[in-house]
């Protein structure tokens, strides 16, 4: 790659001014404050991540740094940007607009949304350039386009710049948004939690890409992440900001290995899916005190109550809860063209499994892999187009809608996305206590008395960790790890055998996902259940499950003991999927 | 792309071939019987069977059926009972003169709404969003005739500046436009109140939109980024309501046509009916749900161009 606007940007290792210098900022709302007197630098070249939890602040101080705050916000302090000696923070929007894409530009989180769907992608990243007059004109600025698309790695680059958003994948749509940011040659990139929308394997690649490409033209680099893991791999420096103050900041070796706060310690110690308190629980920010860096302990194998995993092979059939043959899913997508047919789509190739009584079975797989597809029909709620399924004896494939009741008896579901599988509208008690309305689903096939079933609910918001009073409340008063608590309690108010569980913890951060963890692990044992774990997170699924099921488009290309498999992977994919995926026990052991 | 226009297309003819049967069955269960209301009471059996058979209502309903289709498909709507005038040509003038009214309406309706629904969604949280949400609002709620009804008091009688009513045609273009300026601001008023308030949301909605701020990002002030790319994309839910308010307006524009006597299509329909001239209003609604689907036609047509998600296979 050439660099045709600052020729001698890559062989100057520091220059006399920093590319963002942020002094005293405070970001407020009318009540409090977001973001409390911020001070940090980040030099030419360098990578510093900003690591946080919801609400931490993060991406409001992004957002100060681009000067693109909400009106509904005020913000005081100093921000600079690259040789730019004006003051971003109150800049106005029309001085800001023009520091914009040209000294400091933004990658978002959400690559799907990020893109205006109605144009073509070239000429959104020409727009970048044409903006700043970079380039004289149009067809300069396309051509140049191209070039950029060239280098992050984007396939047929002339003809995905004809594309249109809706034609590429999440990780092409990441790397066209890189392209834009990168159009000007900005000396500060500003990343927003950048690939937590990718699939690992992708993650990979456009972390690499970001990483050669702040290298290659000195870049500065901010990295806003809630990932411990990916900014180990991609930082030399870190801040850790915990409501709105950064309460730790150093080199990545240290303060991941030395950690002076608690509440690095916490994140560290509930983010290390390998470490186990005595008690084979995953640590949480409150227990972290007991957390020993960088010391392995496998919690498959000392789960205390272990069932007969080992055992299992001598009686293979008997004790099979569900067993799955040989099935195979194919959807009919609408014709696109008049003379070819209707393309069809192979979701399933003949994926075959069997989870037996108390087993903890997980799914791994990514976006694709059709992993989605096997919980719909093992949940009953679309049929195999061949194959067969059957779950607790009874046959799901051309089961009819009374049969299908019996299986909602025995399997429940959590789904991800607690913010939105709660209706607002209703309590926190009817929302529990609905599953008991239909007579079907209960054990002995009885609708209990309206007193039954405040006591059941009860005994649920107890056993599920939450308040008393929950129950009169709505489901906007919860944090996102509460409403997971209030999912997980509906799935089990009516006593199911096997308890399916959609990435239940991808949309929680860290803190949270250990305690909902710790309390799936729990609840199995308590209530004997059987849990189905579909997740694209292999270190999730390594902590909690004993067997494991790796999926990719549409076939189990490998399945046996979590253990096994992820000590000696046999497939190709598997062992990709194991070395993309970051874990902060690599930086711990690298110092 | 080609197939989707043809299943545009196809499902264009469908419905309006439906339509007409529908059309044509309910008018004959609807009761009155049209030999009687065209002879009077007193009119004997045979003079009864006499104009059935001259207007051919004594053939079975399938064939009495197949004729009218054939005849609209020729173009040719027969001739009324009551009147005994050919349709046709009475259903081209008057149509003309509604598709004006409305076509203008509508033009200023989205000339209004487009800007001020643009400006109340930017400027939501101060003073001049809200006054102009709360004009739209008032003017939602003022119906039309009653817009006319000031327009006249006000323009044609206390100032004299425009006729108070009737209708020149267009080829007459000075008398024309003062004949046609006062209904088109009546219609136009009110749909320009209700698209505002439709452009307004789908406004507000678009600037929460992340590709806004990956544009603002690049360089673009926030209102340069709102009209490069936010418009467009916020075009297309617009886009449906005006299709919405122009079948609405084939009809509705009836009391503003009486208000100023004009003589539109709405006018024909309710003295067809008022005369229970069958053939005359079976054709006039034969011809607005013609328009109505040709007018939902367009806007699905008008969004396969819009929006590249919708021509998968370019």
């Amino acid at each position: 790659m050439t660099s045709t606007a600052h020729p001698l940007a890559n062989r100057i290792p520091v220059a006399d001014h920093p590319a963002l210098d942020v002094s005293g900022l405070t970001v407020a709302t009318d009540e409090h404050e977001l973001v409390s007197n911020l001070t940090f630098r980040i030099e030419r070249g360098e990578r510093v991540g900003l690591i946080g939890e919801s609400g931490s602040g993060k991406s409001v101080t992004s957002l100060a740094v681009m000067g693109l705050l909400p009106d509904s916000l005020t913000a005081t302090g100093r921000v600079t940007v690259g040789g730019d000696d004006r003051n971003v923070i109150g800049l106005g929007e029309a001085q800001a607009a023009k520091l914009r894409g040209a000294n400091m530009a933004m990658v978002f989180q959400e690559p799907m949304t990020a893109l205006n769907p109605l144009l073509r992608v070239g000429r959104q990243i020409a727009e970048s350039m044409l903006i700043h007059g970079t380039q004289p004109d149009r067809a300069a600025a396309e051509r140049r386009a191209v070039e950029l698309m060239t280098d992050v790695g984007l396939p047929t680059p002339a003809e995905t710049a004809r594309a249109y958003p809706h034609q590429l994948s999440g990780g092409q749509r990441q790397r066209v948004v890189l392209a834009i940011a990168l159009a000007n040659d900005p000396e500060l990139l500003v990343c927003d939690e950048p690939t937590t929308a990718l699939d690992v394997t992708v993650q990979k690649q456009v972390l690499k890409l970001v990483l050669e490409t702040v290298s290659r033209r000195s870049t500065g680099l901010l990295f806003i992440t809630h990932d411990l893991a990916v900014v180990g791999e991609t930082c030399e420096r870190v801040l850790v900001m915990n409501k709105g103050v950064v309460v730790e900041e150093g080199p990545i070796d240290r303060v991941f290995t030395r950690p002076q706060h608690p509440y690095t310690r916490g994140l560290l110690a509930a983010s290390d899916l390998d470490a186990t308190d005595t008690a084979g629980r995953l640590f949480t920010v409150a227990t972290a005190a007991d957390y020993v860096l960088g010391r392995s302990v496998l919690r498959t194998a000392q789960r205390p109550s272990a069932p007969a995993a080992p055992a299992a092979p001598a009686a293979p059939t008997s004790a099979a809860l569900v067993r799955a043959e040989q099935l195979t899913k194919q959807y009919r997508r609408d014709r696109t063209s008049l003379r070819t047919p209707a393309p069809t789509v192979d979701a399933l190739r003949g994926v075959s499994f069997e989870i037996e009584a108390g087993q903890r079975f997980g799914i791994v797989g990514e976006s694709g892999s059709g992993k989605s597809t096997l919980l719909r029909i093992l949940s009953g709620l679309d049929q195999p187009t061949s194959g067969t399924i059957d779950v607790v004896g009874r046959r799901l494939n051309g089961a009819r809608h009374a049969d299908l009741a019996e299986l909602r008896k025995n399997l429940q579901i959590v789904f991800q996305d607690p913010m939105a599988s709660l209706d607002p509208r209703m309590r926190i008690g009817e929302i529990i206590a609905e599953p008991l309305m239909n007579a079907a689903n209960l054990q002995g096939g009885i609708a209990v008395s309206r007193k039954e079933r405040a006591a059941l609910v009860a005994e649920m918001v107890h056993a599920v960790g939450l308040p008393t009073d929950s129950v009169e409340r709505f489901p906007h008063q919860f944090s996102g790890g509460q409403r997971q608590r209030i999912s997980i309690a509906r799935a089990l108010v009516c006593r199911p055998r096997i308890l399916v569980a959609d990435e239940p913890v991808s949309a929680l951060d860290v803190s949270v996902r250990a305690q909902v963890l710790n309390l799936l692990a729990d609840l199995v044992d308590e209530y004997e259940l059987t849990l189905v774990f579909v997740s694209h997170d292999l270190g999730v699924v390594r902590h909690l499950c004993d067997r494991v099921a790796v999926m990719q488009r549409g076939e189990i290309v490998e399945q046996g003991e979590t253990r096994a498999i992820y000590d000696d992977p046999s497939h190709p994919y598997t062992r990709s999927l194991i070395e993309a995926t970051p874990t902060i026990r690599h930086t711990q052991e690298q110092e | 792309m080609a197939i989707r226009l043809l299943k545009l297309l196809g499902s264009f003819i469908a419905t309006v071939l439906v339509s007409t049967v529908v059309v044509f069955l309910l008018l004959r269960v609807l009761p009155g019987d049209p030999a009687t209301v065209a002879l009077g009471i007193e009119a004997t059996t045979e003079q009864l069977a006499a104009w059935r058979e001259q207007y051919g209502m004594n053939t079975p309903l399938v064939v009495q059926y197949f004729e009218w289709l054939g005849g609209l498909l020729r173009g040719d709507f027969g001739v009324s009972y009551v009147t005994g005038q050919n349709i046709s040509p009475v259903i081209t003038d008057r149509l003309q003169v509604t598709l004006i009214l409305v076509g203008l309406a509508m033009v200023i309706a989205i000339a209004v709404a487009v800007p001020l629904g643009t400006i109340a969604a930017i400027r939501h949280q101060r003073p001049s969003g809200a006054i102009i949400s709360g004009v739209s609002q008032f003017g939602v709620a003022v119906p039309s005739f009653l817009v006319g009804m000031l327009l006249i008091v006000f323009f044609a009688i206390e100032l004299d500046w425009l006729p108070s009513g009737g209708w020149v045609p267009p080829s007459e273009p000075a008398e024309f436009l003062q004949h046609v300026t006062l209904p088109v601001i009546a219609l136009g008023t009110v749909q320009a109140s209700i698209l505002t308030r439709y452009v307004r949301s789908a406004v507000l909605e678009i600037q929460r939109e992340d590709f806004l701020r990956t544009a603002r990002s690049k360089g673009l002030t926030a209102n340069v980024a709102l009209v490069r790319h936010g418009l467009r994309n916020a075009g297309i839910p617009v886009l449906t309501v005006v299709g919405l308010q122009m079948a609405g307006l084939l009809v509705g524009a009836v009391v503003v046509e009486r208000v100023f006597t004009i003589p539109g299509l709405g006018s024909y329909l309710v003295d067809s009916v008022g005369n229970r001239d069958l053939l005359a209003v079976q054709a006039v609604v034969v011809v607005l749900v013609i328009a109505i689907v040709l007018i939902n036609f367009l806007v699905d047509l008008a969004f396969t161009l819009l929006d590249p998600r919708l021509r998968r296979a370019a």
